[in-house]
C-alpha cells in the first residue's frame, strides 16, 4: 500500500526522464510498535527503473523526504527476524526479500545495492549468527548479484553460506532472484503475480514455503571463488598509533605538528600530499637504479603518478616540475627538509613501501627460479612462463615480445614447421646463415659471439623482408618496415639498443650511403664504431659524474645488418660475415607464407619452445655448444680459412646445429634430412667464408695499393722509366707508355731483369690516393703504415738501415726507403716486387 | 593554547588511536567501517550492540539513547561538554603534545 505522501511520479534530475510509481517497501523496526526507519519506493518507465529511498524525517510522524538513511543504515526486513528459526535469507533488493516475506520466511536486504553493503548496520544479522541461526545469501543470478554476495559474505564472514545456483524452478533469465522463483512457482499453480504486490488469492503459501525450503540445501554452499571479481585486499582495521604523529596529511596538504609551550600548532609544509607507493629497482644486467613511484593529491584530487630516480628525490624540485605551478612548497628554511622527511616517513606507514625489480633487457638471467630468458612483458624458464618477473623494454618491447611456449606436442611441431619453412625462402647461401643466426642469437652472451651478419644486395632484393622473418622468431610484430634499428640512428642509440637486446637477433637496417659527403661520413663513422664494438665486444669507456668508470655496455645481441654495399675498410669487413643477396633469389610465395606465420606468432612460439628447452640444464647445453664451436673452428681452419673466419663459420654452424636439433626433437624433421642439411650448410658456409676472405683481401690497403698502381700504369695515368737507362722500358705499354710516349706522371723505374719496381714514394702514393679518393675508397692509412704493411705482406723490400748520431750516442734506424743510383743519380725510392703489382698479368 | 585545524587534528589523531582510550568496553575491532563500540558512554548502557562507532571516520551513534556525531571532535565535545574549539584544544593537549620523558 503506497503511503499518500510518496509522489506518484519521479523525475530524474540528471536526465529529466519521468518514472511512474510502482511499489514501496517499509523499513520496519525489529520490534513491533516502534516507528519505521523509512521507505524505499520503486519507480519505472518502459525500460528503466529507479529505486528512491525516503529516509529523511520531515518532522511529521512516519513521513519522510527523499534521501538515504544515515549511516549505519538499517536493513530491510528486520521485522521478520522473529521467523529466523528457519534461517535468514539475505537477498539483493527489497523486491526479493518482500517475496520471501509472503511465504513467512525471514529475509533481509541492505539498502543501496552491492556498493553500499559496508554502509549498512549488520549487527542484527551478526547477533542472529551468534544465536546459531543459519544465514544464506540468495543473490540475483548475474554479475552484480554475485558482487553483492561477495560483499555481504566478506562482511559477515565464514558463518554464512550462499545459494550457488538458483533453486529448482527458477526461470532461466539473467538476474533471476527470489521473486522470479516465486512468480514461476505460482504460475505452476495457475496463478499470475506481478512480483511486487500481495500474492494472488488462492496461493498455497505453505506448500510454496516447504517447496523452497526443500530446494535450498541442494544449491547451498560456500561462496564460489569465481564470483570474486578481483583480488581485493582484505580490509583491515587501522592500526593504533603508538605515539603522536609528527607529520600529517589532509586534503589541504602536508602538515608538520609543532610543539609549542602550552599546546600544539600545525605548520603547513605544502599544499599537496605525496606518497611513495613503490620502489622499483631497474636492472639492466650491469647496474641497478632505484626509481620511486610517487602518487600525490591536490585538493583531494589525484595528481599524475611521478617516476623519479632516487637521486632526484631529495632536491624537492620535482613537485613543480611534474605537477606544475599549482603545487606549492611553502617558504621556510627547513620546509623542504621537513617535507622530504614527511613524505618518506608517511610513505612507510603503516606498511613498508613495496620494492620490486624490473629488468630492462632481454636475454638470459639466472633468477631464483633458475635460468630465465627475459623478453618484453614475459619471461621463459624451464617450467614455461616464469611468474612474477617484470621486464620493461620501452619501445623495443613492442617488437621483442615472445609468447608462452606451446602447450602440446602438436603445437610445438607446427611452430617448428613454420620455422623450417621460413628457412627455405631463399637459396642455402642466404637462408643457412640467417636461420643459423636466429638460433645462435640466444647463445650470444654465453658464447661471446664477436661478429655481425652483413646481408648485402641491391635495393628491391627483399633484404629487409628476409631480416624481418629472421627477427620474427623473437616477436610477431616485426615487418620489413618495422625493425628495431636503422643505420641512420645515432651511434649512441644503436649501441644502447645492442646492449639492451641481449641474446637476441638485432636487425640493423638499411646501410646505403647517400646524400652529402658529410652524411656519408657520419653513416660510415657509425658503422665503423658499431661493428668495431661488436667485433671487439667492447664499448666506449664512460665515466660517472664522480669520474669513476662505468661498466662497459658492450653489444650483447647478434646483429643482422642489411646493406646495399660493403664497407670499404678492411678491419670492418673482417668483423662481418658477408651474405650476398642477388635479385630474384627470394621465393615470393614462400616469403608471403613466412610473413603470415610470423604475424600469427608461430615463429616466435617456436623460439619460445626452443628457449623453454634450453632453460633446462642451460649450463650443460652451453658447455656442449662451446665444445662444438672449438671442433667446428678446427675444421674450418683445416679447410683453409684464416683470421676471424673460422670462428665465424663455427658460430654459425653451432646455431644451425641448434636449429636442426630443435626441429628434430619436436618431430618436425627426421634425422636423415637433418644430417643432409647439416652437410650442405657446412659447404655453403665455407664457400661464403672463402668469398668473404677475397672481399676482405680486396679492401686490404697494401693489396689495394698494388692493384690500383697496376691500373694506373695500365690506363696510362702514370708511367715508369727503365732503371737501366732512364728511357722507355721493355714491354713499355705495361708501364704507362703509348706509341713510345710516356703517359701521365712519372712515378718511378722498373727493372724486369731484377723483377723490381722502384717508386718515388710521395709521388706514387699521391697518384694512388687521388684515384682511390675519386672512387670513395680512400686507404685510411698513414704512408709509413702502408709501407710497413707492404713489407709485411712480402710486396716490398725492406729499406736500408741508417746510422744516426744523436747528442749522446749513435743509433741505427730502419727506413722503409733506400737510396738507389739510377741513371747516375741517387734517388730515394721504395722497392716493390714486380710480381706483386702485376700478379694478374703474370698469372695469365 | 593550540592552533590546529579540525582536519589536521583528525589526521593526527585517528579514531583508531582515540577511541580505545575513552571506551573501556570497546571490543578489539575485526574489520574496518562500522563496528560495535561496546557500552554507550552517554547513557547507563548495560547491553553491548546499541553503540556503534566508525573505525575510520570516528563517527558514532547509539540506537538506544540517540547520541550521534560525525567524528571524534563531536564525540569529545559530547563526552566532556566542551565547545568545538575547546574540544580541539583539549584533544591536542591530551593526545598530541609530546611530553619530555
Amino acid at each position: 500500500m503506497k503511503p499518500d505522501w510518496i509522489p506518484k511520479t519521479w523525475r530524474d534530475p540528471d536526465t529529466g526522464r519521468r518514472y511512474q510509481y510502482s511499489h514501496a517497501w517499509e523499513y520496519q523496526a525489529q520490534k513491533k510498535g516502534h516507528p519505521s526507519f523509512g521507505w524505499v519506493a520503486r519507480y519505472q518507465n518502459k525500460t528503466r527503473k529507479q529505486i528512491i529511498p525516503y529516509f529523511r524525517p520531515n518532522g511529521k510522524p512516519n513521513r519522510f523526504d527523499p534521501g538515504a538513511a544515515e549511516e549505519p543504515r538499517p536493513l530491510y526486513g528486520l521485522h521478520t527476524l522473529e521467523w529466523a528459526a528457519d534461517g535468514i535469507l539475505i537477498t539483493e533488493g527489497e523486491k526479493d526479500a518482500s517475496a520471501l516475506h509472503y511465504l513467512g520466511l525471514c529475509a533481509l536486504t541492505s539498502p543501496g545495492g552491492g556498493n553500499a553493503v559496508a554502509k549498512a548496520d549488520w549487527w542484527p544479522v551478526e547477533n542472529a549468527i551468534n544465536q546459531g541461526h543459519p544465514v544464506m545469501i540468495w543473490p540475483d543470478d548475474d554479475t552484480p548479484g554475485h558482487t553483492y554476495a561477495v560483499a555481504v559474505a566478506e562482511r559477515l564472514g565464514d558463518a554464512c553460506s550462499c545459494l550457488i545456483d538458483p533453486p529448482a524452478g527458477t526461470p532461466r533469465k539473467t538476474g533471476a532472484g527470489a521473486a522470479d522463483w516465486l512468480q514461476a512457482a505460482l504460475k505452476q499453480q495457475g496463478l499470475e503475480w506481478d512480483g511486487l504486490g500481495p500474492l494472488p488469492t488462492g496461493a498455497d503459501t505453505e506448500d510454496l514455503r516447504q517447496q523452497l525450503l526443500q530446494a535450498l540445501p541442494a544449491v547451498t554452499g560456500p561462496l564460489p571463488d569465481a564470483w570474486r571479481p578481483v583480488e581485493k585486499p582484505q580490509t583491515k582495521p587501522a592500526a593504533i598509533p603508538q605515539k603522536p604523529a609528527e607529520y600529517v596529511v589532509t586534503d589541504r596538504g602536508t602538515f608538520q605538528m609543532v610543539n609549542r609551550s602550552g599546546g600544539v600548532e600545525e605548520r603547513q609544509l605544502a599544499n599537496f600530499t605525496a606518497r611513495i607507493t613503490a620502489e622499483v629497482s631497474r636492472n639492466d644486467g650491469l647496474e641497478s637504479s632505484l626509481v620511486y613511484v610517487i602518487d600525490g593529491s591536490y585538493k583531494g584530487r589525484a595528481l599524475p603518478t611521478v617516476y623519479l630516480n632516487a637521486e632526484q628525490f631529495p632536491g624537492m624540485a620535482w613537485p613543480s616540475r611534474h605537477w606544475g605551478s599549482r603545487v606549492i612548497v611553502y617558504p621556510g628554511q627547513t620546509t623542504k627538509d621537513h617535507l622530504r622527511c614527511a613524505i618518506l616517513k608517511l610513505s612507510h606507514q603503516p606498511d613498508e613501501v613495496p620494492r620490486h625489480t624490473v629488468y630492462t633487457h632481454t636475454g638470459w638471467r639466472q633468477l631464483d627460479s633458475g635460468w630465465t630468458y627475459l623478453t618484453a612483458d614475459n619471461a621463459i624458464n624451464a617450467g614455461g612462463q616464469a611468474a612474477g618477473v617484470d621486464v620493461e623494454l620501452g619501445e623495443l618491447g613492442n617488437l621483442y615480445a615472445l609468447p608462452a611456449p606451446s602447450q602440446t606436442a602438436e603445437e610445438r611441431r607446427q611452430a617448428a614447421l613454420a620455422s623450417i619453412q621460413a628457412a627455405s625462402i631463399a637459396p642455402a647461401g642466404v637462408s643457412v646463415p640467417l636461420i643459423a643466426a636466429v638460433y645462435l642469437a640466444p647463445l650470444a652472451q654465453a658464447l661471446k659471439t664477436d661478429f655481425a651478419l652483413w646481408l648485402v644486395g641491391p635495393s628491391g632484393t627483399y633484404k629487409s623482408a628476409l631480416a624481418a622473418i629472421a627477427a620474427g622468431h623473437f616477436g610477431s610484430q616485426f615487418d620489413y618496415n618495422r625493425l628495431p634499428i636503422n643505420w641512420n640512428d645515432s651511434t649512441t642509440a644503436v649501441e644502447n639498443k645492442l646492449f639492451t637486446l641481449a641474446d637476441t637477433l638485432v636487425v640493423i637496417d638499411d646501410y646505403a650511403p647517400k646524400g652529402s659527403r658529410k652524411e656519408q661520413d657520419r653513416l660510415n663513422a657509425t658503422v665503423d664504431t658499431v661493428v668495431r664494438h661488436i667485433g671487439n665486444l667492447s664499448s666506449r669507456g664512460r665515466s660517472r659524474p664522480d669520474l669513476s668508470l662505468r661498466p662497459e655496455r658492450h653489444p650483447r645481441g647478434l646483429a643482422l645488418c642489411t646493406a646495399e654495399q660493403w664497407p670499404s675498410v678492411e678491419s670492418i669487413i673482417t668483423r662481418l660475415f658477408g651474405v650476398p643477396l642477388r635479385p630474384e633469389q627470394v621465393n615470393l610465395e614462400r616469403l608471403s607464407a613466412a610473413q603470415q606465420a610470423s604475424r600469427a606468432g608461430l615463429l616466435a612460439r617456436c623460439m619460445a619452445d626452443y628457449l623453454n628447452v634450453m632453460a633446462d640444464a642451460y649450463e650443460r647445453r652451453i658447455a656442449h655448444h662451446k665444445d662444438r664451436w672449438f671442433d667446428y673452428r678446427q675444421r674450418a681452419m683445416a679447410a683453409g680459412l684464416q683470421r676471424r673466419l673460422p670462428g665465424q663459420v663455427a658460430f654459425l654452424m653451432v646455431g644451425y646445429d641448434a636449429a636442426l636439433h630443435h626441429w628434430c626433437s619436436v618431430d618436425a624433421l627426421d634425422a636423415d634430412t637433418a644430417a643432409e642439411l647439416q652437410g650442405k650448410a657446412w659447404d655453403e658456409l665455407i664457400r661464403l667464408a672463402q668469398d668473404h676472405h677475397k672481399r676482405a683481401l680486396g679492401a686490404q690497403p697494401a693489396e689495394a695499393f698494388c692493384s690500383t698502381l697496376a691500373d694506373l700504369l695500365a690506363a696510362g695515368e702514370a708511367h715508369l722509366l727503365s732503371k737501366t737507362d732512364g728511357r722507355e722500358p721493355l714491354h713499355a705499354d705495361r708501364y704507362g707508355w703509348r706509341n713510345h710516349l710516356p703517359q701521365g706522371a712519372h712515378i718511378g723505374w722498373v727493372s724486369e731483369a731484377e723483377g723490381l719496381v722502384y717508386l718515388l714514394p710521395t709521388i706514387a702514393l699521391k697518384n694512388v690516393n687521388e684515384t682511390l679518393r675519386r672512387l670513395d675508397t680512400p686507404l685510411y692509412l698513414a704512408p709509413d703504415a702502408l709501407w710497413e704493411q707492404l713489407q709485411n705482406r712480402g710486396h716490398m723490400l725492406p729499406g736500408e738501415t741508417e746510422k744516426r748520431a744523436s747528442d749522446s750516442n749513435t743509433r741505427e734506424v730502419n727506413r722503409t726507403t733506400r737510396v738507389m743510383r739510377i741513371n747516375g743519380h741517387p734517388k730515394r725510392v721504395v722497392t716493390l716486387w714486380l710480381k706483386s703489382i702485376f700478379s694478374f698479368e703474370q698469372e695469365n | 593554547m593550540s592552533r590546529l585545524s579540525p582536519d589536521v587534528l583528525k589526521a593526527a589523531l585517528p579514531a583508531a588511536a582515540y577511541y580505545p582510550t575513552v571506551l573501556p568496553t570497546l571490543p578489539a575491532p575485526k574489520r574496518a567501517g562500522w563496528i560495535n563500540g561496546g557500552l554507550c558512554p552517554f547513557h547507563a548502557d548495560q547491553h553491548t550492540g546499541n553503540f556503534r562507532i566508525h573505525w575510520e571516520t570516528g563517527a558514532f551513534t547509539c540506537f538506544a539513547c540517540g547520541a550521534k556525531g560525525g567524528d571524534i571532535i563531536a564525540f569529545h565535545q559530547t563526552l566532556h561538554g566542551l565547545e568545538f574549539k575547546d574540544a580541539i584544544d583539549d584533544l591536542a593537549v591530551r593526545y598530541l603534545a609530546r611530553r619530555t620523558p
